[in-house]
């Protein structure tokens, strides 16, 4: 059965290698088969910067040191307001929602997440990016 | 002859005249020479003396009373003198014009200067010229004369204006340490031994004494009844350092309540500059005491909810992986029942772990609470049914509420957890059995606990009562009760974060808990929640036989329906009932919108087919995202939902298009009632027949 995510293209940005590792293989299940790896925000933004087209959607951690999520949902929207960003949190307090709504985000996700719920999601950047 | 007698007589008369006038004028010499004797004489005796004669002529004044009146005796005296006319009376109204209003008691002390004299009941002090007080009084002799006696009394009317001004001061003073709300007590040493030389009101009340009689009582009076031997301790320091000093001391006042004093002592130094005396000041501090232990307890609270916000950040970044990796092993192992059985174990023990930090986030206020509205007295009632299982045989479990509505700002779900860790805790406090009592009541401001009594919101406040006849804890084990970890059950049957939830959901709510227990008498546990004058929330009311009676108030439903006019004609009829009604045309637009939607979705109305993402597919991505959501599926096909192309679930509830108004509406009742999701359902019972259940139980018992 072919699956909705086929042709999609996506850079999953996570600082933690078994976290990174994990979603990608949550991921490639839903049958996802383009995934680009950054290990911290300034890697996810120079990749952009080189291999713009090369992605659809971001999926990426909150938290991570040096640059957090925010930082570099902040700094695509700068040149990007519409390519679908999917924020990665351990947090569900109100400020941070507040906060990750305000800054752009297309939706968010809270750990610990199934199979199921992370393909909800995805299917909603799916939905994002054809409108 | 004849002019011989005649003449006889004449020179017989004007010898006689002679002599007469001679001796009149001798008599008159010798008459003055006496007055000026006595007056030189009265001169003498210190005292004004003025004196008439009994026609009450003036006769003569001595020098002190020409020094205090001189323009009177020289104006009036000297002059009527010469005069035949009485000149007492010009005098005594003199006196009167000039008299000044004097303590009867002054007068008393003058005392009489001649006893012998006969009162002229004139007896007054003037103001003479050159502001000089005076005391004249009028006495009478034996011979018909008067005297005016005036006696200088100017020190002694200085010396009375003084004690009157000194005992309005001490008055004053003494009023306003009477008035003050600190108790004041002043000591004296005296033969090795403290006497109470003062003691105002407040002081006696404190430590029980009667006012009266205090004075001149040994302290001893008062220091034996304070238990606080540390307290006591201090004291005596510093009354033998003869030092300023401050003392912090417990007492049980006559009600046995409890009170913290703040004594503040202070030495006096007498004349000579030795301590004679020593000043205490009893201020209660038993609020402050409240508030600072109040405080330190919240920011102790606060700081291990930050601790526990950042360990179970962490700690759900690892759960992720364990989870993730378990699901994906499932699909990759396929069917082995054997592994399956692992990884169903895997999976629920890091279910178990994502709900402690669930638990943690939730006492750390760092969980998104959603603002729903209910009535406390019926939502304790539904939640009987949940707590009832967790109560052993032995209990006797009683739910008592209000008849009055009480509208609280408080999620059911938040209720729930209260109520359960609440209830549990109490049930283990009864391993012997006892009384379990769950009430809600309104709570009048008089019964309200001091630390709510400053932040009362206009509404008041509902008060949850969990009241167990259990073993009771000791106050070392209340102070640290909310403490997350914090655990007086065995190795691996409680978390300790049970309590510490509660109290995390309470301060969210804006509410306060408070905790009375007594050792072998049990506990209770009182939950005072802020009352709202919002509407209720979510509530299903009217009467299933007649459907245009029933609404479906506060729900939230989302319907999915890519056929646009069918799409409006549920929205019309769900908004008709009170609905808020989110919409969208296929399956992936129905995950987005919930998406963005922040608060709680009850029901979810989709077609079965639709482009894309189909009915069933969004229903079970739902489960996941919404669990609280119940489903109904709108379909083309007959209503047994057999020949259709797509599989539905066993339980699916099912609606045939075209979609019948009424059949909707009963179908949505009793989803909403079903119970099979978690979100708080109200169905209005009448209110009088829960309280009548609840009495017939009373009565029969």
């Amino acid at each position: 059965m072919k699956s909705p995510f086929d042709d999609m293209k996506v850079l999953l940005v996570e600082d933690q290698g078994e976290a990174r590792a994990m979603m990608r293989n949550m991921m490639m299940e839903l049958g996802i088969t383009q995934i680009f790896e950054a290990s911290d925000g300034r890697e996810a933004l120079n990749f952009l910067d080189s291999a713009y087209d090369f992605i659809d959607i971001i999926v990426c951690d909150w938290n991570m040191p040096a640059m957090s999520g925010v930082e570099v949902l902040r700094q695509l929207r700068t040149v990007d307001a519409a390519m679908p960003f999917l924020m990665v949190t351990g947090r569900s307090d109100v400020e941070s929602v507040v906060e990750a709504k305000s800054s752009g985000v297309t939706a968010y996700i809270r750990k610990p997440f199934s199979p199921k719920e992370l393909e909800a999601k995805l299917r909603i950047m799916l939905y994002k990016l054809a409108a | 002859m004849i002019f011989g007698v005649h003449f006889f007589l004449d020179v017989l008369v004007a010898v006689l005249v002679c002599v007469g006038i001679y001796l009149m004028f001798k008599q008159r010499r010798r008459y003055r020479a006496s007055v000026a004797v006595l007056e030189d004489a009265s001169d003498t005796i210190g005292n004004g003396l003025i004196c008439f004669d009994k026609k009450d002529r003036f006769v003569s004044a001595n020098s002190q009373a020409r020094e205090f009146l001189p323009e009177l005796i020289e104006e009036r005296g000297e002059r009527f003198g010469q005069s035949k006319g009485p000149v007492l009376s010009a005098f005594l109204d003199y006196m009167y014009d000039h008299a000044v209003e004097c303590d009867e008691s002054l007068f008393n002390t003058l005392g009489r200067s001649a006893e012998k004299m006969k009162d002229a009941g004139f007896r007054e002090v003037i103001l003479a010229p050159g502001s000089r007080y005076c005391l004249v009084e009028a006495r009478k002799t034996d011979a018909g004369g008067t005297y005016l006696i005036l006696i200088d009394i100017g020190d002694l009317k200085n010396q009375e204006d003084r004690m009157l001004r000194l005992n309005e001061y001490n008055y004053e003073l003494d009023q306003a340490i009477q008035a003050t709300t600190s108790g004041v007590v002043v000591m004296k040493y005296q033969a090795e031994r403290e006497i109470i030389v003062f003691a105002n009101s407040a002081f006696c009340e404190i430590w029980g004494v009667e006012r009266q009689g205090i004075t001149g009582q040994d302290l001893e009076v008062v220091f034996s009844k304070i238990d606080d031997d540390e307290a006591l301790e201090a004291i005596f320091k510093i009354r033998k350092e003869r030092k300023t000093g401050t003392v912090e001391l417990k007492h049980r006042d006559a009600n046995n309540e409890e009170h913290w004093y703040e004594l503040k002592m202070s030495p006096v130094k007498g004349f000579r500059g030795e301590v004679a005396l020593f000043v205490g000041v009893f201020n209660d501090i038993t609020e402050l005491k409240m508030r600072q232990a109040e405080l330190s307890k919240a920011q102790k609270l606060e700081a291990l909810g930050q601790l526990s916000a950042g360990v179970a950040h962490d700690f759900n970044n690892v759960l992720s992986i364990i989870d993730g990796y378990s699901r994906l092993t499932s699909t990759a192992v396929g069917e082995d029942p054997k592994i399956r059985e692992y990884q169903g174990r895997i999976q629920t023990a890091t279910q178990r772990g994502a709900n402690l930090i669930k638990q943690m986030l939730t006492f750390s206020r760092h969980e998104i609470v959603q603002d729903t509205v209910i009535d406390l007295g019926q939502a304790v009632q539904e939640q009987q049914a949940f707590l009832q299982p967790l109560v052993d045989a032995s209990i006797k479990f009683k739910v008592l509420s209000d008849v009055e509505q009480m509208i609280v700002e408080c999620s059911v779900d938040g209720l729930t957890q209260i109520l359960m860790n609440l209830v549990v805790n109490a049930r283990d406090a009864m391993p012997d059995g006892g009384t379990l009592l769950v009430e809600s009541r309104a709570c009048p401001s008089d019964t309200l606990p001091k630390a709510l009594l400053d932040s009362k919101p206009e509404g008041g406040y509902a008060c949850l009562l969990v009241s167990d006849t259990g073993t009771g804890m000791k106050q070392e084990i209340i102070d640290r009760i909310f403490d997350p970890f914090f655990t007086t059950k065995d190795q691996g049957k409680g978390t300790g974060l049970g309590l510490s939830m509660v109290y995390g959901l309470v301060k969210q709510i804006g509410g306060h808990i408070d905790i009375d227990s007594k050792i072998g008498r049990g506990t209770s546990i009182m939950i005072y929640l802020p009352l709202t004058d919002k509407a209720l929330s979510r509530q299903v009311s009217g009467d299933l036989r007649d459907v245009d009676t029933i609404r479906f108030d506060g729900f939230t439903a989302m319907v999915a329906e890519d056929e646009p006019d069918l799409l409006l004609l549920v929205r019309g009829i769900l908004e008709d009932l009170g609905m808020n009604v989110l919409t969208a045309r296929d399956g992936h637009e129905a995950l987005a919108v919930q998406d963005d939607y922040e608060g709680s979705i009850d029901l979810l109305l989709t077609d079965v087919v639709m482009p894309e993402l189909g009915g069933v597919e969004l229903a079970d991505l739902m489960e996941d995202l919404r669990p609280e959501a119940g489903v109904i599926y709108m379909s083309g096909y007959p209503a047994n939902g057999q020949n259709m192309r797509v599989d539905l679930p066993d339980d699916a509830v099912f609606i045939a298009k075209p979609i019948k108004h009424d059949d909707l509406i009963r179908l949505i009742y009793a989803k909403l009632n079903s119970g099979s999701h978690s979100g708080g359902v109200n169905v209005e019972t009448p209110r009088w027949a829960v309280k009548k259940e609840i009495l017939q139980e009373e009565i029969s018992e």
